[in-house]
């Protein structure tokens, strides 16, 4: 108790962070279900309460996991780094590695940088990825030549390929993570629920098929297949400037409205051409952009969630060296082993684009801002294996340090995508591949239901546009 | 109607009343402090009937069950064939005693998967479903765990071994179709270029960041090799018309079962028991097909049959290999069925559609055509030359690599066999063939497996002539060097073997092959690996590596004793002889 009373005493601000904090002391214990047992809990008639864990490896004693009023006194003072006592340990320590303070070390900007990577996606999805990418969703549905180009490749067997596919990773793909060589799991149990096919196995696998499909179907229609390549997990890095002068700031806690924004990402698969892609939309359409104005995101700010450093390098990367015999982009992508729902996927796509198309453009116009003379396109597709996204975007310009002028052009597959982001909170819907696949899905002889064979055609004229 | 009363359904021993405690209100009542419970003796079954049903099932006596077994469908209960379901369903829905029963076949007798006679039920089988079920999930003993590669394993001439673990034949060199199909020489210019630009990504490309460069490695070579298998798959379709449909494995995993040998297990059990062996394969890539490989050496012909296979005398627990138990497994890297799982039927009784339910599907591609295999990121052949570990053992690197293309051959054809049906007593009546590929990024090796025979356990293999044959090329290189300018002699054979194994297919067996004796007489004159007769232990053995090894290192001893020798003056020269 003593020990209590000096600890309050010397942190006032300890008894309320208690009662404030997020942490409570159910979370103190591993098992939140079962909790603690104690030996001889509750009122003992003629006994002493005693609160003794009946074992003690259920207790978390991870003093971050414990509530701030909990802490040992000396927690913070210990967790200090320091850095004299590294420097010296440095010294006499050969091949030690000290702790630097990060404005010490080498790649420090007094300026912060907001960064996107794989695992830390933009929180609001498409409609804050727009922004700070500068671009306008251009017209309502994807370009009219996707789907016309759609229909004249699409062939009488690919629906039941496409099928076979789907009942390949859903029924007959072994995950070898489900086989029990300890004897842990219960025979019934392994025959009867260890064979559904989880969302990591299956994503990949039904996408890969899928593209393997399309690259047969581009080699039996033209030559042009042998100029083409699918490359895994290529990262590219995009480090720009944006500043946001039509934001306004009268009710925001933040002023200043420029920031240093930083992309750092891997897309899970991509194909190169040796031709570049045709773009979507003329010079017309191109000008015509000037008299849009952004969608305005208030009150959410371009740089909502984002994490923000001070140690990090300046430069952007396409992933590519100019040697590389198939230089241009030609389409994106992406598993959505998550499951994110559409308007984030959305989002991470447009992020993936810009990427690339911004690396490539600084590659090949310099690294003046400008609106570029001959606009770069490219496509992307992501799927969780059962729902399909398509987005196509044009980039015009590098000039993201005003809010006016050219903007870059955004396609997406969903008609009403304007309305869907912008008047209504429900979110976003795409097109399903499927309903149902799986070895419970018994209504259906097949194992399948709700087959829609609109969504390969599309995948499949996307995949080989520019082949013909 | 209650069931779970005071006994057993099927018991003779039925208790007519049972005593019933009152609740505690009645206790009240009474005057002392002493436990006195008010009771009373009830009938068990309200009515006698119902207490008839409990007991055995008669006809004559208890008719009522019977009528319950005439209320059930025709696929729960067949009589007739006619009434038959197209299928076996699993279970059938007792509808009076309200409970789901297994259609399993009941053992009768004594049944143990070690003997012949003693595992004749196996015949009985209706499905291969229930086949497993008898053949692997009523074995639960240890077994041994082979490893199909495994660089660091104390078994010398492993290659002898497996043979004698699988009942193959090793042959030097390819087979006939391999070795004489023809590849389009433009068609080999693209591939060229593709593969070397494939290859310089390597330096091209910025791959994820990975801080562990044997990783890093890994999964560049990963990328690179499924990119070029890929590209094979999709361009020689239009000479191969089943890859239109073919199906590609990533990342799966084969796995068999099988008894071979007999020998001691356990103290408390007889010194004789047939020996288990499990293996588990994890190819990089595999390619399946709508329709099976075509043979690589004929059936009924006189090569399968002959061969002297190396034997061994004692269990597998001299080399230390893993031994324990845990569920058996069969699978070709496809699961047997899909669908027919038996929360189904629960779900088809409570929406009253038990006669809807449908049949299981099975996979259209079950036939094995062609499977990649990566070494492990650690491999390196330098591993194998004389270090601070162990002395020089360059001679065990083929070795090792045929070891695995023999077992990889084994466990995917023969899962594939299981899957058709056979079993060790039920042999295969047609060649199962596949092909392997392993690789280390830089060196290939090639094997074609042809299974002829899974009779491999002690029992029958005494009246088992046929053979199981594997074709091998080891240690080809695809390439010198890849340097950031390009890559550094491309190896134009390995390119082409690679081409003629993805092309195999029934157009290239019928262009190639017009006579089965051709295929004979290039069969005969292949070099064979068998064991010497006069000394039979496995780690004796000599095979052509190690003896174009050993001559090579004694040509050297004896030049540089010859060059030693020139060097001497006269005087050393007779002080020499002298000694």
């Amino acid at each position: 108790m003593p020990n209590l009373q000096r600890f309050l005493s010397s942190s006032p601000l300890a008894a309320t962070s208690f009662c404030s904090g997020s942490i409570t002391s159910a979370s103190v214990f591993k098992v939140q279900s079962r909790g603690v047992r104690y030996k001889n809990s509750g009122g003992m008639i003629g006994g002493r309460r005693k609160r003794i864990p009946l074992n003690w490896r259920d207790l978390n004693f991870n003093p971050a996991r414990l509530p701030s009023a909990w802490k040992p006194p000396d927690w913070d003072k210990k967790q200090e780094i320091d850095y004299e006592r590294e420097k010296e340990l440095a010294k006499y320590t050969p091949g030690y590695k000290p702790a630097i303070p990060s404005h010490e070390k080498d790649d420090y900007h007094k300026e912060p940088v907001y960064f996107i990577n794989s695992s830390l996606p933009f929180s609001e999805g498409l409609k804050q990825a727009l922004f700070v990418t500068k671009s306008v969703i251009a017209d309502s549905g994807l370009p009219k030549q996707i789907h016309n180009l759609a229909e004249s490749v699409s062939y009488t067997e690919q629906d039941q390929r496409a099928i076979q596919v789907i009942r390949h990773a859903h029924l007959f793909d072994v995950d070898p993570r489900s086989l029990d060589k300890e004897n842990k799991v219960q025979r019934w149990k392994a025959d009867n629920y260890r064979i559904v096919a989880k969302p990591d196995r299956y994503c990949p696998l039904i996408m890969k098929e899928l593209i393997r499909l399309c690259e047969t179907r581009s080699f039996q229609l033209s030559e042009s297949f042998r100029n083409r390549i699918v490359i895994e997990g290529p990262r590219s890095i995009a480090c720009f400037r944006r500043d946001c002068s039509s934001l306004d700031t009268e009710f925001l806690p933040v002023q200043d409205t420029s920031w240093n924004i930083r992309f750092d990402l891997c897309a899970d698969m991509q194909i190169h051409s040796k031709d570049p892609l045709s773009a979507f939309a003329d010079s017309n359409a191109v000008l015509a952009t000037k008299d849009i104005s952004l969608a305005p995101i208030y009150p959410i700010m371009p740089i909502a969630d984002l994490k923000s450093t001070h140690n990090y390098d300046f430069f952007t990367n396409s992933g590519f060296s100019s040697k590389f015999s198939r230089p241009h982009l030609h389409t994106i992508a992406l598993f959505n082993t998550d499951q994110l729902p559409p308007n984030s996927i959305y989002g991470k796509m447009l992020t993936h684009l810009f990427t690339l198309l911004y690396s490539k453009a600084l590659e090949t116009y310099g690294d003046n801002p400008q609106d570029l003379s001959s606009p770069l396109s490219a496509q992307c597709v992501a799927s969780d294996g059962r729902v399909f996204q398509f987005m196509c975007m044009q980039l015009n310009t590098t000039k993201l340090n005003s809010d006016d002028g050219i903007k870059n052009m955004v396609w997406v597959d969903n008609e009403h995508v304007k309305e869907e982001l912008y008047q209504t909170d429900d979110g976003m819907t795409s097109a399903a591949m499927y309903e149902e696949c799986g070895h419970t899905t018994w209504k259906s002889p097949e194992y399948y239901t709700g087959y829609n064979p609109d969504v390969f055609k599309l995948f499949q004229g996307f995949w080989l546009n520019g082949v013909l | 109607m209650q069931l779970g009363l005071p006994s057993c359904a099927r018991c003779s021993k039925m208790l007519q009343f049972e005593k019933v405690f009152f609740p505690n209100s009645v206790r009240s009542f009474s005057t002392s402090k002493a436990a006195y419970v008010k009771s009373v003796w009830r009938k068990t079954w309200p009515t006698f009937k119902e207490r008839l049903a409990q007991q055995n099932l008669e006809e004559k006596r208890f008719p009522i069950p019977r009528k319950a077994q005439d209320k059930r469908l025709p696929w729960e209960y067949p009589k007739q064939a006619d009434q038959k379901a197209t299928f076996k369903h699993r279970r059938w829905y007792d509808v009076y005693y309200e409970r789901w029963v297994d259609t399993y076949p009941r053992v009768k007798g004594k049944y143990c998967i070690g003997y012949k006679d003693k595992r004749q039920l196996l015949f009985d089988m209706e499905t291969p479903n229930e086949l497993f079920y008898f053949l692997l999930d009523r074995y639960p003993r240890k077994k041994y765990i082979i490893n199909s590669f495994d660089e660091a394993s104390p078994i010398s001439n492993i290659s002898y071994y497996y043979q004698y673990l699988t009942h193959t034949k090793y042959v030097h060199g390819m087979p006939y179709q391999i070795q004489n199909a023809k590849v389009d020489e433009e068609y080999m210019n693209d591939l060229r270029s593709f593969v070397n630009e494939t290859l310089m990504m390597k330096y091209d490309v910025n791959f994820s960041e990975e801080t562990d460069p044997l990783k890093k490695e890994q999964s560049i070579k990963e990328k690179c090799f499924a990119t070029i298998m890929k590209y094979l798959a999709t361009t020689l379709s239009t000479e191969n018309n089943q890859l239109l449909d073919c199906e590609i494995d990533h990342n799966a995993e084969n796995s068999l079962f099988w008894l071979n040998g007999r020998g001691f297990l356990k103290w408390t059990q007889p010194d004789d028991m047939a020996v288990p062996y499990q293996c588990h394969d994890k190819p990089f890539l595999q390619i399946r097909t709508k329709e099976p490989l075509p043979e690589f050496s004929p059936w009924l012909g006189e090569f399968s049959t002959t061969s002297q296979i190396p034997s061994f005398y004692t269990t597998p627990h001299v080399f230390k290999l893993e031994h324990k138990q845990y569920r058996n497994m069969i699978s070709p890297g496809y699961k047997l069925f899909g669908g027919d799982v038996t929360q189904n039927y629960h779900s088809a009784m409570l929406e009253e559609e038990l006669d809807q339910l449908p049949p299981p599907v099975y996979d259209p591609c079950p036939h094995g055509h062609t499977q990649l295999f990566l070494l492990p990121k650690q491999y390196s052949r330098e591993w194998y030359r004389e270090n601070a570990e162990h002395s020089d053992i360059t001679g065990e690197i083929d070795e090792h690599l045929k070891g695995h293309g023999i077992m990889s051959g084994w466990v995917w054809t023969a899962a594939q066999a299981h899957y058709n049906f056979n079993w060790m007593d039920n042999d295969v009546t047609r060649p199962f063939c596949s092909q392997t590929i392993i690789t280390d990024g830089q060196w290939l090796s090639f094997y074609c497996y042809q299974l002829n025979t899974i009779a491999v356990d002690a029992d029958n293999l005494p009246n088992n002539d046929r053979r199981n044959i594997c074709y091998g090329t080891t240690s080809m290189k695809l390439f010198d060097e890849i340097t950031p300018e390009g890559v550094v002699g491309l190896n134009d054979n390995t390119l082409q073997l690679l081409v003629k194994f993805v092309a195999n297919g029934k157009e290239q067996y019928e262009s190639v092959v017009s006579t089965a004796e051709e295929v004979a007489k290039h069969d005969a004159s292949l070099l064979v690996q068998e064991s010497d007769p006069d000394v039979p232990e496995i780690e004796l053995q000599k095979p052509t590596q190690k003896v174009s090894r050993d001559d090579q290192r004694r040509r050297d001893e004896e030049e540089a004793k010859r060059i030693e020798e020139k060097s001497k003056t006269f005087r050393e020269r007779v002080m020499g002889y002298l000694k």
